[in-house]
Formats: structure tokens, sequence, C-alpha cells
């Protein structure tokens, strides 16, 4: 187990600039998950980490210590590769043990270790197949196990349930929480998949063009997204965003949006809550209200009357798309098509109207400019 | 006629269309299966019929067995031929797979000038044996190539005269032959390498396997089927290798370098012994289905049982 810093890290391939100033701090026994889209360099600082990569500028650090110029192998980590990446040549046993073979373990030691390995991941009835006899599910488990076995400082996963069908992705990705909530070995896993990223890290890291957009854990990032890339990118469906200004009503702060209700289109005034009163500045200028879907619901008293931050108003409804638990409405918002999770129960045909109601606390509000959370 | 056909053919158009569509396929291959059959398996049969005649230079057909084969291996220059392939094959095949393979391995460490050196270690195989003879016999005699060079250079005593030596004339074959064909073998190596994945090599280095480690231990034997791919295309380049032979030594000195492929000519078509010829072709078919048959066996076993 170690500590990882990664300390102002860039990475050029010539005049290209893909990573630029990347600075991480993980604490011994954390799950980092690097979330981007496609591109955005993620894999790359993996690369960094593992040393398959060479650094531009800055430092990586493993329990305090500078490893730019040391091996791969000298790292004391282990990856586990999107393609598996097994030796097709080798038996599912000599994969596992291959790394200690190479580290010059004694036959029966390794021996020990990797029926113990493939023990943990329920493949040791396979140790004399060669990875072409496995389905895919099990070339994942064996690539697992030639990381575990080696009994890393650091384990480094790059996609490693891509490749996997839906089901399985999801059974494969609980084993690796239960893998980190057992060994407690730190863990940096790349994905463009925010719910493996939200499930999985104990911290997310979102990249974009090179850049760390924000470094918070799952509930911040999607509660408190630092922009309005990071609100987008994580959440399905999407965060909703919607135009907006800021106004002042009756001596409370609140923001008005237009929309239409009973064939009429008007404003409707959406008060703030108190805690909010640092948007002061912003009255009479335009803002980007991010909502997340499961915040803006069908109107219930009840409820309004406990929680001050629910703000009530009407809206048309545009379309119904039930899903079983929720039934997610459209209604256009200040122009925007903005989704609403609706109990089934209470939903309204398309083209009336109906009674919402939002929470204005969970609400995020964004610079229309520079796309950052206000 | 046709027209007869073709009016009759309007009621029951449809059968037929039918019965064309579903043969379609075999009625563009039977030309060609057919030509094969007669050209290339008829040929072998009557071949291997004149083998056991007496036929001298017109073919009889009075089958007299074995005795054309009893001949055949009692001439010396039969027996030399044989083992001249059996030196020549050895030498050729695996000088050829190791040097290409060598050559695929350092082009694909990303070399920058890749495509022309690819270029460069190919062309040989562009040019007829013929040419790769004579060029090769310019450059090995004594008088003119490499030994008058560095002798001219001024050492004086250099002596390389392998091509008119007996003893090592052999050699000289496999050096252009090798010259020829590396290229060709590099060519397939660096194909098969391409499709490794390079996530194999990434996590071979993690485990902390060196470079000539993750090529012997993990890469080498995953390309099997191109050691074995390249092994049988220069096998029987070298057992029908004839036109290399005629230009760079002639066979010489003496018999010394003669081939299966020179020996069967010389007899079928220079010295009016077509039975001999035969048998001598017969044999030469004998080496290759020796090498051929326990490869497919295995190759079609495996398919069952993996």
């Amino acid at each position: 187990m170690a500590s990882l810093s990664i300390q102002n890290v860039k990475k050029s391939y010539g005049a290209i600039e893909v990573l630029k100033g990347i600075d991480l701090d993980l604490e011994d026994g954390e799950f980092l998950v690097l979330l981007g889209p496609s591109g955005c360099g993620k894999s790359t600082l993996l690369n960094m980490i593992a040393g398959l990569d060479t650094i531009t500028d800055g430092e990586i650090l493993i329990d305090q210590n500078v490893v730019n110029d040391v091996h791969p192998k000298d790292r004391d980590i282990a990856m586990v590769f999107q393609s598996y990446a097994l030796y097709p040549n080798m038996s599912v046993a000599r994969n596992i043990g291959f790394g200690l073979e190479m580290r010059k373990v004694t036959k029966e030691d390794r021996e020990k270790r990797v029926d113990e390995a493939a023990r943990m991941l329920q493949i040791d009835h396979l140790s004399d197949r060669k990875p072409a006899q496995l389905s895919g599910g099990q070339r994942q488990r064996v690539a697992m196990g030639r990381a575990l076995v080696r009994d890393p400082e650091i384990f480094l996963f790059d996609e490693p349930l891509s490749n996997l069908d839906a089901k399985l992705r999801v059974e494969m990705r609980t084993e690796i929480k239960k893998l980190h909530q057992r060994l407690g070995t730190t863990m940096v896993y790349v994905t463009h998949d925010q719910i493996e990223a939200m499930t999985l890290a104990s911290r997310i890291a979102i990249l974009r063009e090179g850049e760390v957009q924000q470094f918070a854990s799952p509930q911040e990032v999607y509660e408190k997204p630092a922009n309005m890339y990071v609100a987008g990118f994580v959440g399905s469906p999407p965060m909703n965003f919607v135009p907006a200004a800021v106004v002042s009503e009756d001596g409370k702060l609140g923001v008005s949006i237009e929309r239409t209700a009973n064939g009429n289109r008007s404003s409707v005034f959406l008060a703030l809550p108190d805690d909010r009163q640092d948007v002061g500045d912003w009255i009479g200028r335009d803002v980007i209200l991010g909502i997340r879907p499961e915040t803006l619901t069908h109107r219930s008293d009840a409820e309004i009357s406990l929680n001050k931050g629910l703000q009530a108003f009407d809206c048309q409804v545009e379309v119904l798309e039930p899903t079983g638990a929720d039934t997610l409405t459209y209604i256009e918002l200040g122009g925007r098509e903005v989704i609403a999770r609706v109990n089934p129960y209470n939903t309204t045909a398309p083209g009336e109207t109906m009674a919402f109601m939002v929470d204005m606390g969970k609400a995020s509000l964004f610079d229309p400019k520079t796309e950052l959370r206000i | 006629m046709m027209s007869l056909m073709t009016q009759k053919s309007i009621p029951a158009k449809k059968p037929l269309s039918d019965w064309f569509r579903r043969n379609v396929a075999k009625l563009v291959v039977a030309p060609t299966f057919g030509l094969i059959i007669f050209f290339v398996y008829g040929f072998i049969a009557w071949t291997g019929y004149v083998s056991f005649t007496k036929s001298k230079m017109l073919p009889t057909y009075s089958f007299e067995g074995f005795y054309q084969y009893i001949r055949l291996w009692k001439m010396t220059p039969w027996n030399v031929a044989m083992e001249n392939l059996l030196v020549f094959g050895s030498l050729f095949i695996l000088i050829a797979i190791v040097l290409g393979c060598l050559l695929a391995i350092a082009l694909d460490q990303k070399v920058r000038a890749e495509g022309v050196l690819r270029t460069v270690y190919l062309y040989p195989m562009a040019i007829s044996f013929i040419i790769t003879g004579t060029a090769w016999k310019w450059i090995l005699n004594p008088g003119l190539g490499i030994q008058n060079l560095v002798q001219s250079w001024g050492w004086e005593s250099f002596s390389f005269d392998w091509l008119i030596n007996s003893e090592m004339a052999i050699y000289t074959l496999v050096i252009a032959a090798v010259w020829q064909s590396s290229g060709f073998v590099m060519a397939l190596f660096l194909a098969a390498l391409r499709g490794v994945d390079s996530e194999i090599i990434k996590a071979a280095y993690l485990d902390g396997a060196s470079l000539s480690r993750i090529y012997l231990v993990i890469i080498l034997p995953t390309l099997r089927p191109v050691f074995l791919s390249c092994f049988f295309i220069l096998t029987h380049m070298a057992v029908k290798s004839f036109d290399l032979v005629v230009a760079l030594t002639g066979g010489g000195p003496g018999y010394s370098t003669i081939m299966p492929a020179n020996f069967m000519y010389e007899m079928t078509f220079r010295r009016n012994q077509i039975g001999l010829g035969a048998a001598s072709a017969m044999m030469m078919l004998a080496t290759v289905m020796a090498i051929v048959i326990p490869y497919l066996y295995s190759e079609l076993r495996e398919k069952k049982n993996g």
C-alpha cells in the first residue's frame, strides 16, 4: 500500500500538449477514478504512473519517492488492461504466475500464491486452460489475478470492463469494489463510464482535454459540480440546464424562468434558499440554473411544508418516457428541454399542464460565460 | 438449337434459372477443376506410371517394377544430389527463417526509415533466381568479385574461392538463396508482429520481463503459424530449386552442387532416360509429401481437438 502524488505532470507529443499540468494527491488505500471522454489524456496519465510512457514535465511520487526514472518493474505496481493482455501461449496458472517467475520467486511459493489468487477470483478450476479457451469474464478474472498475485503497492486499471457485456460488467464492478474493500490497496482506475466512476471511486478526477475539471468525492462531484462540463458528464439522465435571470421579489432572492402553462407563456419566480444570498451580486444578470432530474418532480404540498427549498410551479408536459420506476417527463423551461423524474401514478398526459416542484436547495447556478459554478 | 432451347425454356424458365442459381458456383469452378485434375494430378499419375517402365527417349508402357528406382539409387550423381538437397535445404531454411525473424524484430522497434528498409529487404524476392544466380556468380568469382576486390586493397593472401571449391560450392547456393528469401520471411514475420497486441508487451514489461525475454517467451511462441508457413514455403523452394543452380554453379565443379531437379532435367530431356527422370521426379514428390503429410495430419487433428 502506498500514497500516490502527481505534481504538475505534463505530457506533449511534439507540439501537441496532451496533459496540461495535472495535480492529484492520493492517500494510502484510496480508490481514484480518472473519468473523461476518449482522448482526454486519462489513459496517458495512467501509463505514466505505470512507467510505460515518459513524463515531459512534473513529478510522480509513490510513497514520497519520485519514480519518474524508475523502471516499470521496479515501481511495485500492477496493471489490468482493457484487452486483458493475457499471454496467449501460456496456461492460466502461468499467466498469473509470470510476474513472480520473472521476479525469481521460488516455485513452491509461486504455486501457493497463484493458487490463492485463483481461488479468490473463482478461476482455480481453469488453471490449465489457455486464454483462447476462456470467456470474456474469465479472461478478465485472469487479468485481475495476474495483478493480484503480485501484491503490489498500487493497482492500475485501464478501462477493464469495457469489453464485457452489460450484465457481466455490473458483476465485475462489484467484484472490483469488494476486492478494494478486502485488500485496502491504493487503486487508480480509468474509465469513460460515469456510473463505474460513481460506484467505485473514493475520489473522482474528471479530465477534459488534458486538464482536471474537478477532483472530489463522487457525492460532491454529483451535488456540487465545479462547472457545467462536469455537471453534464456525471449523472444519467444528465443535469438539466435552464437559462434564467437572477431577480429579487418581495425581498427574496430567486431566479425567473420562462415557461408555458395553461396555454400562456409567462415567467415564474423560484426563490433561492437563504444560504444562497451570495448570489446577490448577480441581480439582473443571466445565469444557468442546473437541476438534477430527480429534484424536479410532481407537486406535493406535504413535502413543500417540510422542506423550505422546494418551490412549486406549473408547466405544460411535452413527452412522457416511462422507465418503470419513474416516468421521465419532458417539459420546456427557458427555451430548453428539461427532464423531470415523476412517479408513474402522478403523470399528466402530454399537452396538458401539470404542477411541479423543484428543490432549489439542491440546484446549481452557473456563469453562462465561464460555465463555472457560482 | 439455341433458339429451340430458349423457346422451350420460356414456360420452364423458373426451374432452369433456379437450377442455374443453385449451381453457379460449381459451374464457375468446374473448368479450373478439370484442368487441374488433368494437368497436375493426371500428369503426376502419368509420371508415376512411366517411372515403372524402361522408357528411354520415348515413353513405353510395359511395366518393369522398381527397375528405374534401383538404378537411380545406385547412381552417384543422384546420391550427391540428395545429399546436396539435405545440406542446402536445412541450411537455407534455418538461416532464412532466423535472419528474416531477426530482421522483422529489428524493424518492429519503430525504426525511422522502416518503409525504405522494408522495401530494400523485400526487393530480392522480385528478382528471378536466374538473375540472383548470375549476380552472385560475379560477386563470388575469385577473379572478378570479393576476392579480387580485397586483394586489390592490398590483402594479397586473401582467398574466397568457395564457388570453384567442390567442397564449399554448395554453400554459395545457400548464400544466394538466403539473400533472396530472407526479406520475404521478414515481411511475413513483420506482418504477424504488427498483429501482436501492444498491451501484451506492456503487461510483460510490468511483470518484469526483459525485451529478449518478451520476444522469446511470449511473442515468438504465438507466431507458430508463421514459422510453419515460412518452413513450408522455403521447403518447396529448396526441393524444386533448379534455376539458381543452373545460373550460379551450373551444378559444378563437376557435379558437386547438382540438385534433384537438375538431375531430373538432365536425365529426362538431355540424356533420353525418361524412365529414370520420372523415377527421380517421383522421389522428389515423395520428399515433399514426407514433410507435408505429417503437417496436414497434425493441423487437421488439432482443429478437431481445439
